[in-house]
């Protein structure tokens, strides 16, 4: 688990949002360009999710988790799972919470080419946004920033 | 003078002495006239001297004109046969056989060797004699690869024929498929017509109908080889297991009368794979590799080759038609009628009885004609609408010794309904009424009918009533021994050697024999000395573009000034050879726009092509800019841009002729997308605030249009390796405007300030254009609908295999959830899954319970699966980690292989009793 190195802006706490991916990619993106507004945790799996989400204000997730050991991958009810599980691994996870009674607001990160599926999902599993790659860092900001005033208002 | 001293020789030496100098002069030395001179005053000098005749026989039988006077020179050899002693009979009636086997007369020929044991021929006469039977065999087996004649054909249906042709060149193939249908309805043995029907039905993807049309065209013309190629593709791209025998023969076929057509080794190696013939497959890979062949595509199946154990075969169950079934009743009456103790006139009144009950009971009106040589009205009239039963009729008849003439009318009547072996029947009998002209067209018919079962009878009595041949058989022969994939034996059978002075005809089978077996510079010898024959010429670029051969270039260049688009790849390879980079890129320029989109050099031509430009492009254009460039240089390289810019297939259209393509094209626009577009081209909108960071995540570690770049030319290679060139990056629709786009975006960020605006420009169109675009690829993935049908096919396949394999078989139940699932996959890869599923749980349940099951289910991913199961009632387990451990190439780790390649995966489920557990793959569905 790493913490990202924002700097606080003048009179605003900044909120913290857990990055769970298997990679550092997404951490490194959001750091540095919003780690100004934004402190970011990250977690690669599960279980580190779980350690860190006391801390956390959203969860920011991947879907797929190829990189990850495939020992530390987990099912919809969070035991331990398939290497086929790998590809859909962040939706996993965030049921695995949402099964926990974890109703932190989160952000999926996955082409699912399916807007049905999608709102499926969105419902099932609110609240959550899914975000598909095509969405531009700018616009992925906005939507953070409104999850930042939407907690912060709490 | 020779010829005239063996003639002297022969009259004065012993018989055996003079045996040796008649063979060994006159022939030799290949002056023919003169020898036959020398024989012929032998004969008159003595006319009883069999030795004499033996050795004409001999000389004649290899004579060009010997069809021309074979009548004159058969009444010689009879007048010896006559005179000649007891001891010499035998040997001179064996060579007069051989003579009359030489002038095609084989029936002849048998009659006369098997006259022969009656004068007790001794053990080596025997072997003679059974060695002639033996080449006649043979010669009458190579002379039924012969095509059937062409009909008569009007030339207003020529007219038509060529406007439909046009009209399927212009994308009208639906017109074009209706014109071809007449044609055909008119002129059943017309093979263009048939042809350009199969072009149609190809054009719009009737692959069934298609090759039924091919299976036709094959009847009628064994000699064309591009109706075997595509009939061979289609049976081993689309056939099942039971299919495959016959993909095998029509590949055979058709590398035999086209050996260049390299790359069906390759569909012959994955024939023989999905047989299980490893053996065979590594022979086919090595023919391929042989022929100057390489490539992804078959080191894979040498891979897979290697790892598979070998299976048995298996042949087609032929179905019986159905039986014309009497009642209960009848049947009694026409026992009681047959047995012993009935006289005959209660013989007939029980068979009147049995008929007036079931008029159509063919044997009983047989019977009945037997004993009165006359039908009741009621029966013909029975039968009316029934063809097979009219024909059963005729034969049972005709079995009984009814005349032609009274069954006659009911075999036409059995023609007109469409009887699948009328015309057969129609034509033996008209052969014994001597229509000799009506029983050939009848032929001609059935020999273009979909599936004759008399096909080999009907050669052999066109042949007769045809009369012999006057065509020479070695080549006939050749081919057929290249069918057997004896390459040796087929030169024997062409008995001699590429050397000046053969015949063009024989130097082209020879090369055809060389290039069959990989042995190029032979087959480049032989085409070379038969160069000025365009056909030479043809087959000599073929290998030549396979295999550069300098010493050729001289015809090569001819051939390419007779418009052989292979030639100018050749001449390019040569020019290459020697560093001559200008004139090689002329020449590639003119192959690829002159080749035709089947020539196994396109892809290398592009690829020498691309790398040529690369290099020579900026110095080509230096050379303009100094002048030094001539017009028609600057002409070559303007035509050479333009060709080009517009070769090759846009992605999505290769996905749709290409669906083996798509798991590629899905890892492609997948690491885009993920790579590319999401975790670095999604700054760009930032670029006002974060221009450093922006520039770094597009251009570091390398830009981002180069990575988008070398995903598309991989994607491009692996296309190229299936035969489907992709078009060039700069002309492709999707992946080009994304390189355009993220260039740009570098170029503006390498810079320190500005172009704000424009970098937004291009966030959006990445957001709205590119991205949506990328993910319209995705929706091609191919969809493979199993319903009850296409499983019970696949089902049978294995169970075939299984049976002859002697492997315990046991029927499977079925559960299929609705009346098709459709999956993402390819259809010959989803077949090979299930194959293997079922063949795994069958071995598992050694004759215990298996279950298929198609379904389609939802995961916590919210995922919409297509999922095929193969359940077995065995006790035994079996992991994932298990399978995971498995080395690649058969059984379950194949179909985990290929799951995992389809984007699929592999599960495996406990099962209620009496099944235990259930493996099998599933599909993500595709976005609709």
């Amino acid at each position: 688990m790493e913490e990202g190195r924002g700097r606080l802006l003048p009179g605003a706490a900044r909120v913290t949002l857990l990055i769970c991916e298997d990679g550092t990619e997404y951490t490194e993106r959001f750091q540095r360009f919003l780690g100004a507004e934004f402190r970011f945790l990250r977690a690669a799996h599960f279980a580190e999710v779980l350690a860190q989400l006391p801390s956390a204000r959203a969860l920011l997730l991947d879907l797929d988790f190829r990189r990850t050991d495939p020992a530390l991958l987990v099912d919809a009810s969070g035991a331990k799972a398939s290497r086929e599980t790998a590809e859909v691994q962040g939706l996993l996870i965030l049921r695995a919470l949402r099964a926990r009674g974890i109703q932190l607001p989160a952000l999926l990160f996955a082409d699912l080419d399916d807007d049905a599926r999608a709102a499926r999902l969105s419902a099932e599993l609110a609240p959550l946004q899914i975000v598909p790659s095509g969405e531009g860092l700018s616009s992925i900001a906005q939507r953070l920033r409104a999850l930042a005033d939407q907690q912060r208002d709490r | 003078m020779i010829a005239l001293l063996a003639a002297l020789l022969l009259a004065g030496a012993p018989e055996p002495a003079a045996a040796a100098a008649g063979s060994g002069t006159g022939a030799q030395k290949d002056d023919r006239a003169e020898a036959e001179r020398a024989y012929r005053l032998s004969i008159e000098q003595k006319p009883s001297r069999w030795l004499a005749y033996a050795h004409l026989a001999d000389l004649l039988a290899q004579a060009p004109d010997r069809w021309d006077r074979a009548d004159e020179t058969l009444a010689l050899l009879a007048r010896g046969l006559l005179l000649a002693p007891p001891a010499g009979r035998v040997n001179l009636i064996l060579r007069v056989a051989d003579f009359e086997r030489a002038v095609g007369r084989t029936q002849q020929a048998r009659a006369r060797l098997q006259a022969l044991a009656e004068l007790k021929p001794g053990a080596e006469q025997s072997r003679r004699i059974r060695e002639l039977q033996d080449r006649i065999a043979d010669e009458e087996r190579a002379r039924a690869q012969a095509d059937w004649p062409e009909p008569e054909v009007s030339p207003a249906q020529e007219a038509e024929l060529a406007a439909a042709a046009r009209q399927l060149a212009q994308g009208a193939a639906q017109k074009a498929l209706a014109v071809a249908d007449a044609l055909c309805a008119q002129q059943p043995a017309w093979r263009a017509a048939r042809w350009l029907r199969a072009r149609a039905l190809d054009a719009l993807g009737r692959i069934d109908e298609e090759a039924g049309e091919l299976r036709i065209l094959t009847q009628l013309s064994p000699s064309q080889a591009q109706a075997w190629r595509r009939l061979g593709e289609i049976l081993a791209g689309q056939g099942g297991l039971l299919e495959a025998d016959r993909a095998d023969e029509a590949l055979r076929q058709a590398l035999a009368l086209e050996p260049s057509s390299t790359q069906l080794w390759l569909l012959r190696a994955r024939v023989a794979l999905r047989q299980g013939r490893a053996q065979d497959a590594l022979r086919a890979l090595d023919r391929f590799e042989h022929a100057g062949g390489s490539g992804p595509e078959a080191a894979r199946l040498l891979a897979v080759a290697r790892a598979q154990a070998g299976l048995p075969g298996q042949s087609v169950a032929e179905a019986k038609p159905p039986s014309r079934e009497p009642s209960l009743q009848a049947r009694t009456l026409f026992q009681q009628a047959g047995a012993a103790l009935t006289p005959p006139e209660s013989a007939k009144d029980l068979l009147t009885a049995a008929l007036a009950d079931s008029p159509a009971f063919v044997e009983a009106a047989a019977a009945l004609f037997a004993l009165t040589g006359a039908l009741p009205e009621t029966t013909v009239q029975a039968l009316q609408g029934d063809g097979p039963g009219l024909l059963e009729l005729a034969a049972q008849v005709r079995r009984t010794g009814g005349a032609a003439a009274t069954v006659s009318p009911w075999i036409d009547r059995a023609v007109a309904l469409g009887a699948p072996e009328a015309r057969w029947a129609r034509a033996t009998l008209r052969e014994v009424q001597a229509d000799r002209a009506g029983a050939l067209d009848d032929l001609l018919a059935y020999a273009a009918s979909p599936q004759p079962q008399h096909l080999e009878e009907a050669r052999a009595l066109r042949a007769r009533l045809e009369g012999p041949p006057r065509t020479e058989v070695a080549a006939l022969q050749a081919r057929l021994r290249l069918l057997e994939d004896r390459p040796e034996a087929a030169l024997a059978a062409l008995g001699t050697r590429c050397e000046a002075g053969t015949p063009a005809a024989l130097l082209i089978a020879l090369g055809e024999v060389h290039e069959f077996s990989g042995e190029l510079p032979q087959a480049v010898a032989c085409y070379r000395l038969a160069a000025p024959v365009t056909e030479a010429l043809q087959r000599l670029a073929q290998v030549a573009e396979r295999s550069p051969a300098p010493g050729a270039e001289p015809e090569l260049r001819k051939a390419a000034g007779l418009g052989i688009a292979a030639a100018r790849w050749a001449l390019a390879r040569i020019e290459l050879q020697r560093g001559h980079t200008g004139e090689a890129l002329l020449q590639i320029e003119a192959f690829l726009a002159a080749a035709p989109d089947d020539d196994p050099g396109l892809a290398d031509a592009r690829a020498a092509r691309d790398q040529l430009l690369a290099s020579t492009t900026a110095a080509a254009a230096s050379r303009l800019r100094l002048g030094l460039g001539t017009a028609l240089g600057a002409g070559a390289l303007l035509f050479a841009l333009a060709a080009l810019l517009w070769a090759g297939a846009p992605l999505e259209s290769a996905l749709r002729k290409a669906p083996r393509l798509f798991p590629q094209a899905a890892r492609a626009v997948g690491h885009v997308r993920h790579d590319v577009i999401k975790h670095r081209a999604s700054v760009l909108g930032m670029a006002r605030e974060h221009r450093t960071d922006v520039a770094r995540s597009l251009l570091s570690p390398e830009p981002a249009s180069r990575a988008v770049a070398q995903q598309y030319q991989a994607l491009r290679k692996a296309a190229r390796a299936q035969g489907v060139p992709l078009r060039r990056l700069g002309r492709e629709p999707v992946f080009g405007p994304l390189v355009r786009d993220l260039a740009r975006a570098e170029a503006l960020l390498g810079a320190s300030s500005g172009g704000e605006e424009e970098l937004l420009r291009i966030d959006q169109r990445i957001r709205e254009v590119h991205s949506a675009r990328l993910a319209a690829l995705l929706r091609l993935s191919p969809r493979t609908r199993l319903d009850a049908g296409a499983l019970s096919g696949w089902i049978r396949d294995v169970e075939v295999e299984m049976r002859r394999g002697g492997a315990p078989w046991k029927d499977p139940s079925v559960l299929l959830q609705g009346p098709a699932v459709e999956f993402p996959v390819e259809r010959s890869a989803l077949a090979l899954i299930f194959t293997n599923l079922l063949r795994n749980a069958q071995v598992a349940a050694a004759g215990g319970e298996v279950i298929v099951r198609l379904g389609e289910e939802r995961d916590a991913a919210g995922r919409n699966l297509t999922v095929l199961l193969v359940g077995d009632s065995s006790a035994n387990t079996v992991s994932l980690a298990a399978i995971e451990q498995r080395e690649s190439g058969r059984g379950l780790a194949l179909v985990r292989d290929l799951t995992r390649e389809w984007q699929g995966h592999l599960v495996i489920r406990a099962e209620e009793p009496p099944w235990k557990k259930a493996v099998g793959a599933c599909f993500p569905a595709p976005p609709a």
